[in-house]
């Protein structure tokens, strides 16, 4: 059972990789430059990530998993909050679709569901999962994987925004900026 | 952003090498750093009549 729940952690972590992947490539795609919101969601992600890595290295414990879901709480609340800007009918949204929803929503939906699976992992939670495990070559490979995405992100956002605040272009809307 | 990214970043540097209790103090100020840029950035309108 640990090594199921262990893998079931490392596949969460590739889950995310991948989801904060895509958003890079539309970034660099169609998508232009992100807002402090779309940073702010990706910064969630990572932080819950490096958490759950905590159970992988140290092995499986709750206050890892309690980190993790404050990260999954605030960045999904982030979406939320950013899904209220663009809800009203009407109203431009930002950036393009992808299979029916924004990213912000995709976003929303994936704190959602990463929520649920920890709910899941501590639902299965036994004492025999504290005790350390070496890391085996999948779970190393998320954690490399991982710490490149960070490294990339970084990057990304002293190119975008430097050390200061990052510059809102989602908001105001271009139909409120006109009416202002 | 980018220091919240950096605190992120170390915090994964201590996870390699297995400072457990520090990597988690760091996450702890890593979630009140993320909750507090939320905030900055939220434009609640609530607050902003207050």
């Amino acid at each position: 059972m640990t090594t199921f729940i262990r893998t079931c952690n490392a596949l969460l972590i590739f889950v995310i990789i991948a989801v904060i992947s895509t958003a890079i490539y539309f970034q660099f795609g169609s998508e232009g430059l992100p807002c402090p919101y779309c940073w702010l969601q990706r910064m969630g992600m990572i932080g819950m990530c490096t958490a759950i890595l905590y159970n992988l290295r140290f092995g499986i414990s709750l206050k890892a998993y309690a980190i993790a879901l404050f990260f999954a709480f605030i960045g999904g609340a982030v979406a939320l909050r950013q899904i209220t800007f663009h809800i009203c009918p009407n109203f431009p949204i930002f950036g393009h679709p992808i299979l029916g929803y924004n990213l912000y929503s995709w976003s929303f939906i994936v704190f959602c569901c990463s929520s649920a699976a920890i709910f899941i992992f501590l639902f299965f939670h036994n004492r025999e999962m504290e005790k350390p495990k070496m890391m085996n070559l999948f779970e190393r490979l998320a954690l490399i994987l991982l710490v490149l995405l960070t490294i990339i992100d970084c990057a990304l956002i002293y190119k975008q925004c430097g050390f200061g605040r990052c510059k809102d272009v989602s908001w105001p809307q271009p139909a409120l900026r006109e009416s202002r | 952003m980018l220091f919240l990214c950096f605190l992120i970043f170390l915090n994964q540097l201590l996870l390699i090498l297995k400072q457990k209790k520090w990597g988690l103090v760091l996450a702890v100020i890593n979630l009140i750093v993320f909750a507090a840029l939320f905030y900055s950035h939220a434009r609640f309108p609530l607050f902003v009549r207050l």
